[in-house]
């Protein structure tokens, strides 16, 4: 059938990019502060040796480096659908105030309850993430004409504002501001394995669940007419894509604080490589996103070593760029 | 038996109402077309009646039952419906576009079994669009998009097929084409069509059953004869027609036109009561 020339170049693209992946992975295992060789590594993964390289691998790198590996995924995949379910090419959960939304209420919880545990923090953070998305779109569909690409950027850029004040100002009066940029500047250091365990889960059932919507998304993305026309209860999907974006981002705040961009660029470059069709577009922007990541906050590590250069300026180092080239192009990219 | 009617229709956005205690029927396997100026509430009409936009009063009845109780997966299988100027198309295949027609059919993941894949075949032959099944449907032109989206809404196999002013930004040729292409549907296969036109003459030449709206209420129903007159005219675009008969095919057609002067604002409702067509 008409899907399987274009199946079969999907498959072969995406086995490319888990090599991409696989070797980002590795790279970022090997390179950093700590002189550590290949050796280390397999020593580390295999085995249940001591040694001051293996322990700084498992106990210091890899915990660090799935974080960014679940984070790059999990912003990727939620600003794709984000850009699907829009029609929106300049969606991004950070561009659009999710993040600065979890963010503030991660500053909030960290102020009221010194004891929250992860668990507690993670739930604050899908909070704020819903309150962030729920007063952009509320701000752009005020007026007449509704969500246009820029007027929602404006939105988010006012409501991004509005809430970093806030994280700041909680920083600020109950002198949490260490605690709080532990998380927000931070990025990744210091990700230990519980925070892991506890946070990892939500990114990969919404991930999972975002895979197997991805038909829907490809049919809302087309027209919403044709959507209802075709049985499609688009308000249902509409909820539950809404609620995957909301657990996506606010996993990731929860994870490594305020990350912008990830989740505007990944899927555009995705899109020059398997087209606009959801179902292809989701889990290359996972790999990719995740592999991005990697790389980022490699780049970080060992750029200015044995400084830390944070994963968060490595990325909107590379994302401005992008972005004023997508609003340049008008949204054209997009197609 | 009538499938389909609409029983004291009240649609509007917020306080303004656009479609007002509109009670029509929609004559079975007949090509049925609604006219009337822009604003009048022709599409509101026709995005009720599919189920796109709810209704705030009244109902629409199909097959005896309420179309905002009955589940939009069970609709998908009776009536298609075919928007204005479907915008982007995600790069899909001419192919893959068409098997999103047959989406009603399956749950979940659902792969297109044998059937399908026939029923789609059928759908691209019958449209002509078979040629382009491996083209991104953003690489034909205007003309070769709407059959495509046509082939669509027929891969839905559904017996009603409802288009939204399928002929708008087509030159000459391709408008017929599609209009010719629904009227051989109609004929051969008994598919009941109902479409938004603005041309009145293609209206007049293709409709069974002509709907004039104006301000979201019925002016006139009935054949073309019925409805392109000078007085139908008069009353629903404010238009002195110069009323004539195709000689292809003996239908009305509307040869020139003036606009009619006087007091815009003059609403004269029992002039509408009292019309009297000359061909009727």
């Amino acid at each position: 059938m008409s899907n399987q020339p274009k199946m079969g170049s999907f498959i072969v693209k995406l086995q490319l990019a888990g090599l991409i992946f696989v070797g980002s992975f590795i790279v970022s295992m090997v390179f950093g502060a700590a002189d550590t060789s290949m050796h280390d590594l397999w020593l580390a993964l295999s085995s249940d040796v001591i040694t001051d390289q293996a322990t700084i691998i498992r106990e210091i790198r890899l915990p660090r480096e799935v974080a960014a590996m679940v984070v790059g995924a999990a912003l990727s995949v939620a600003g794709a659908i984000m850009q699907g379910l829009t029609r929106n090419p300049l969606a991004d959960p950070g561009l659009l105030g999710l993040t600065a939304g979890a963010n503030a209420a991660l500053a909030l919880t960290i102020a009221l309850l010194p004891t929250a545990n992860d668990f507690t923090i993670t739930i604050a953070c899908f909070i704020g993430a819903a309150i962030g998305a729920l007063l952009v779109f509320s701000i752009g569909l005020l007026k007449k004409g509704g969500l246009s690409p820029f007027r929602i950027v404006l939105a988010g850029a006012a409501v991004h504002a509005f809430f970093f004040a806030i994280a700041e100002g909680i920083g600020l009066y109950f002198k949490v501001s260490k605690d709080v940029s532990m998380w927000t500047a931070g990025g990744v250091i210091g990700t230990t394995w519980s925070q892991l365990q506890m946070i990892t889960p939500f990114i990969l059932i919404g991930i999972f669940i975002s895979l197997f919507l991805s038909k829907q998304l490809t049919l809302l993305s087309l027209n919403e007419e044709v959507a209802v026309g075709l049985g499609q209860k688009t308000t249902q999907i509409k909820s539950i894509l809404f609620i995957l974006i909301i657990l996506l981002t606010g996993a990731s705040v929860a994870l490594v604080g305020n990350m912008t961009f990830i989740g505007l660029m990944i899927p555009h470059i995705v899109r020059g490589m398997v087209g606009t069709d959801y179902r292809f577009v989701l889990p290359m922007s996972a790999i990719i996103g995740a592999a991005f990541m990697l790389l980022a906050d490699t780049l970080g590590r060992t750029i200015n070593a044995p400084y830390e250069t944070p994963v968060v300026a490595v990325v909107a180092v590379l994302g401005l760029p992008f972005f004023l080239f997508i609003v340049h192009k008008g949204g054209r990219a997009f197609s | 038996m009538v499938r389909l009617y609409t029983d004291s229709l009240h649609v509007g956005y917020g306080e303004r109402s656009i479609v007002k205690d509109l009670t029509i029927e929609i004559p079975d396997q007949k090509i049925t077309t609604i006219i009337g100026s822009n604003g009048c509430g022709k599409s509101t009409l026709l995005k009720a009646m599919t189920r796109i936009i709810p209704h705030q009063s009244g109902g629409i009845v199909l097959d005896g039952k309420m179309i905002a109780k009955e589940d939009t997966k069970i609709l998908a299988k009776k009536m298609a419906i075919l928007p204005q100027t479907p915008e982007s198309t995600a790069g899909l295949t001419v192919g893959e576009l068409v098997s999103y027609g047959r989406y009603p059919y399956h749950k979940g993941f659902g792969r297109l079994t044998q059937s399908d894949l026939d029923v789609i075949h059928w759908a691209l032959d019958v449209t002509g669009t078979t040629a382009f099944k491996y083209q991104p449907l953003d690489a034909l032109s205007g003309g070769q998009r709407q059959r495509v989206w046509i082939a669509m809404a027929l891969a839905q196999e559904t017996e009603m097929i409802f288009l939204d002013e399928p002929t708008t930004y087509l030159d000459m040729a391709h408008q017929l084409e599609v209009l010719e292409l629904l009227q051989q549907l109609n004929r051969e296969q008994g598919r009941t069509i109902v479409m938004v036109l603005h041309d009145l003459n293609q209206a007049a030449r293709f409709a069974d059953y002509i709907i004039a709206l104006k301000d979201g209420q019925i002016v006139k129903t009935g054949s073309s004869e019925e409805v392109i007159c000078h007085e139908v005219l008069k009353d629903v675009f404010q238009i002195d027609a110069e009323i004539s008969r195709d000689p292809r095919t003996n239908k009305p057609i509307c040869i020139t036109y003036n606009l009619l002067k006087g007091d815009p604002n003059e609403k004269n409702h029992d002039f509408r009561s009292s019309l009297v067509c000359a061909h009727a």
